[in-house]
């Protein structure tokens, strides 16, 4: 057994920017061999960015990776795997039509430049011994695609292992998992701990952060914001506060009253995301919706904003029944629809900032059959001036403008929607600056106070409690607790933080 | 000014051509070899629109020179039976449907338009030389349908007025209706444009469709030139409408270009062609320099677009 308690890994100030965006300034991280090491953050957080970096899929604007003290600089993935970094990701990386020896032995060929024979049985000996090792059994003539995800998956750890690895990175492991199969990996995982091997573990689920991680990083907004710290001398609360970061209840602007009933939604359910969803928004009432990640909460904004079906449940827009029908019936209907991933979902590259904000209005703005592009600047030039986009040439292509400007032009398409009786807006201000964040609420709320409903689905829930009269709190899956206007964000925090999971309990029967 | 929209580079490109072709080749500017040029161009230019239409919704159309051909042979077939217009008109039709089958399978079913196009271009080109017995056939003795391609106004041939108002019309269509802005919006961001509310398979399918009657126009005008119903009418069709949509401006990546750069693409594309024909050059270094023109004026657009892009970043870090 290698020694415990020896750095393994260390990145510092890693940062790295696209465009107009920072997706991470100065994090750090930091990974003893021996150790299972949580690594955990908001969407945008700058996860995604530092495993990149990790795997050399990414190199860092400035900043340095150490390998056990050596630096790492200017690889590729190939060089990672070499090095002994490999990960593991939600989708696996096997070739689901062929064996599993011939899955083993693919990484072998692609190690040498040049082709070469098999040495038949002999090739494997290696893989079976580490699949041994950690207690895996298998079968190499089996072909893949009759392995469960969960098989894969450990197949993959025992390609690794075999392969000497020195750290596994492991992406949502446990996402397409049973419980007992989770537990399984559980196992394994322990196992390679004790082989001294580092692992960093990405997850949502807190409770298999405590179970099996020993210590946890936490980043939010491009830095680490916990570093290091064990588990065993962390609560729930502890975790989801470094997340969320600090929230103030800043509830200082004045909301319009509410009028009659707009929307009432009853059993809504959709696949695996969210269940048993009722919940009723007045005319100009400002509901939040807040979750984390997994929580079911941007899910089921899609699914009330008409960008995902649901398979259960009605939805039902001043008495009419619109569940299941196309995003362009939802709209027709009156549903406007922020989408969280503006640069997916949401602009349009190379056109101009006009085409952009005035794609959901052409009913409304056509003469007879005819759109001028003089329509398109008169529709959204009021709108422009109002939310303050700079720069303000609406012929400018949008990739000329910030992300802030980008989210408030697709806000303003929103705002175009003719007749609109209801908005849906996810994550309004993610990735934006405080200028352009202030533009939006005021946007949001100025709707509102028009007799629009509005739902404000977001994982930020200092954004939610400033915008929302009232703020339904989601967590696996199901409305965990309706708060209102001016709640203790503690409360609040207290209440995501909260298990009712069954996994812990099972996981204690089973030790 | 807003309404004021800036030139496309290629109108430059073709302006310094045409000067060049007026100084430097021999017999270029007389009466004749325009209206050479236009008839060449104006088969090319009808296709070609369409063509940018459907590259503009992140489309492809491979089948265009089968459709044409299908029309050859479906006209001449029917002509003794039915009459020369109500054989066009079955001509049509047959490529209309083929559009529309091209259209469904790729817009609603999400099929590869890559695949779909070029499946119809080698069916459709079995269905025509299966129709014929193999060999191109010739329209009976005594009917005449040469009127549309050698008909003239004002001097001008009648294909060339037909691209003109085939021009005329889908640059409006394309520039100033809803039709058109949603079909840039489509070929920029197709997930963005449904969750803006628009019908995207639907604009998916009328962009194939338009696209089939602009073939079924320039089909209807090389039935009437030739005169016989050919398998192998027109088999470069395709490429060469592909090409001229690469060189007048429109990226296969979509979203961008309007049926202007079409044209400019074919105007650059025929004059260049004419200028080798008139300086006698032999037909495969004609090939051989058209392949080098195709792939130089991507590369061309290529580099202008990073040096746009760097631009575009340079300009955004002053404003933040």
């Amino acid at each position: 057994m290698e020694t415990k308690d020896t750095v393994l890994l260390e990145a510092r100030n890693l940062s790295k920017r696209f465009g107009a965006t920072c997706a991470l300034l100065s994090a750090d991280l930091e990974l003893r061999s021996g150790q299972v090491h949580a690594l955990m953050g908001e969407n945008g957080a700058g996860k995604t960015t530092m495993v990149k970096m990790l795997v050399g899929a990414l190199q860092p604007d400035s900043g340095e990776i150490l390998l056990e003290g050596k630096r790492l600089s200017n690889r590729s993935v190939r060089d990672a795997v070499a090095a002994g970094i490999v990960p593991v990701y939600q989708h696996s990386t096997l070739f689901p039509e062929l064996s599993i020896a011939e899955n083993l032995r693919a990484f072998d060929v692609a190690s040498t430049s040049l082709p070469r024979l098999h040495r038949g049985a002999a090739d494997l000996a290696p893989y079976l011994d580490a699949a041994a090792r950690i207690g895996i059994d298998l079968d190499p003539a089996k072909p893949v695609r009759m392995l469960s995800m969960a098989e894969r998956q450990l197949l993959e750890i025992v390609r690794a292992v075999a392969r000497n690895c020195k750290l596994l990175l492991l992406d949502e492991p446990t996402a397409a998992l049973n419980v007992q199969e989770a537990l399984r990996l559980f196992d394994v995982i322990e196992r390679l701990k004790e082989e001294g091997k580092g692992i960093i573990f990405i997850s949502h689920k807190l409770n298999e952060i405590s179970e099996i991680c020993d210590v946890v990083t936490v980043l939010r907004d491009g830095r680490t914001v916990m570093n290091a710290a064990a588990t065993a001398t962390l609560t729930h609360r502890d975790i989801i506060h470094a997340m969320v970061g600090p929230v103030s209840a800043r509830t200082d602007t004045a909301l319009h009253d509410a009028g009659g009933p707009c929307l009432e939604v009853s059993g809504l359910a959709c696949g695996g995301a969210f269940q048993d969803m009722s919940l009723s928004v007045r005319r100009g009432e400002i509901v939040g919706i807040a979750g984390l990640i997994g929580s079911g909460a941007l899910e089921a904004g899609e699914v009330l904003g008409g960008a995902r079906e649901a398979t259960q449940g009605t939805i039902k827009l001043d008495g009419k029944e619109i569940a299941g029908r196309s995003r362009r019936y939802f709209k027709q209907q009156g549903v406007g629809l922020v989408p969280a991933d503006r640069t997916a979902d949401g602009i349009f590259p190379g056109l101009s900032c006009a085409a952009n904000a005035a794609a959901s209005a052409y009913d409304a703005i056509q003469t007879g059959a005819f759109l001028s592009r003089q329509a398109e600047y008169d529709a959204s030039n009021m709108l422009f001036t109002a939310l303050r986009v700079r720069p303000g040439d609406p012929d400018l292509p949008i990739g000329a403008l910030s992300g802030g400007n980008q989210q408030k032009l697709v806000i303003i398409r929103n705002l175009l929607v003719p007749d609109m009786k209801l908005l849906v807006v996810l994550e309004p201000t993610r990735g934006v600056d405080v200028h352009a964040r202030d533009a939006i609420h005021s946007a949001i709320i100025d709707a509102a106070s028009k007799g629009v409903a509005v739902i404000v689905a977001s994982s930020d829930l200092e954004e939610v409690m400033a915008l929302a009269h009232r703020i339904c709190l989601m967590r696996n899956g199901r409305l965990a607790r309706t708060f209102p206007r001016g709640a203790d964000p503690a409360e609040l925090l207290a209440c995501m933080g909260e298990s009712d999971s069954p996994s812990r309990e099972l996981h204690h029967a089973h030790a | 000014m807003h309404m004021l929209k800036r030139w496309p580079a290629s109108l430059w490109v073709f302006i310094a051509l045409f000067i060049a072709c007026l100084i430097a080749v021999p017999r270029f500017g007389t009466v004749q070899n325009f209206v050479n040029l236009g008839r060449m161009a104006a088969i090319l230019a009808l296709v070609s629109i369409g063509q940018g239409v459907v590259i503009m919704v992140r489309g492809l159309d491979f089948s265009i020179g089968s459709a044409v051909a299908l029309f050859s042979v479906a006209t001449v077939l029917c002509a003794p039976v039915l009459g020369v217009a109500p054989a066009f008109g079955i001509g049509a039709v047959a490529v209309l449907c083929l559009g529309m089958l091209n259209g469904v399978l790729i817009s609603y079913l999400k099929l590869p338009a890559f695949l779909v196009t070029l499946g119809a271009m080698i069916g459709v080109h079995g269905l025509c030389s299966v129709l014929v017995g193999g060999v191109p056939i010739e329209a009976p003795v005594g009917i005449d349908m040469s009127g549309l391609a050698h008909a003239g106004w004002f001097g001008i041939p009648v294909p060339a007025w037909l691209a003109a108002v085939a021009f005329g019309g889908s640059y409006v269509l394309m520039e100033y209706t809803s039709f058109g802005r949603e079909a840039h919006l489509i070929g920029s961001n197709p997930r963005a444009a449904e969750l803006a509310g628009i019908p995207v398979p639907l604009r998916i399918l009328q962009a194939y469709v338009l696209n089939a009657m602009l073939v079924a126009v320039a089909g209807a005008v090389l039935t009437s030139r030739l005169g016989s119903g050919q398998p192998n009418l027109y088999p470069e069709l395709p490429f060469e409408a592909i090409a001229a949509c690469a060189i007048g401006g429109i990226p296969l990546t979509g979203g961008k270009g309007s049926p202007l750069h079409a044209v400019l693409g074919v105007c650059i594309l025929a004059l260049f062609m004419n200028a080798l024909v008139l300086f006698n050059f032999p037909t495969y270094l004609q090939s051989m320099l058209l392949g080098v023109l195709i792939v130089e004026s991507v590369l061309v657009q290529h580099l202008a677009g990073r040096f746009a892009w760097r631009a575009g970043s340079a300009q955004m870090q002053t404003n933040t």
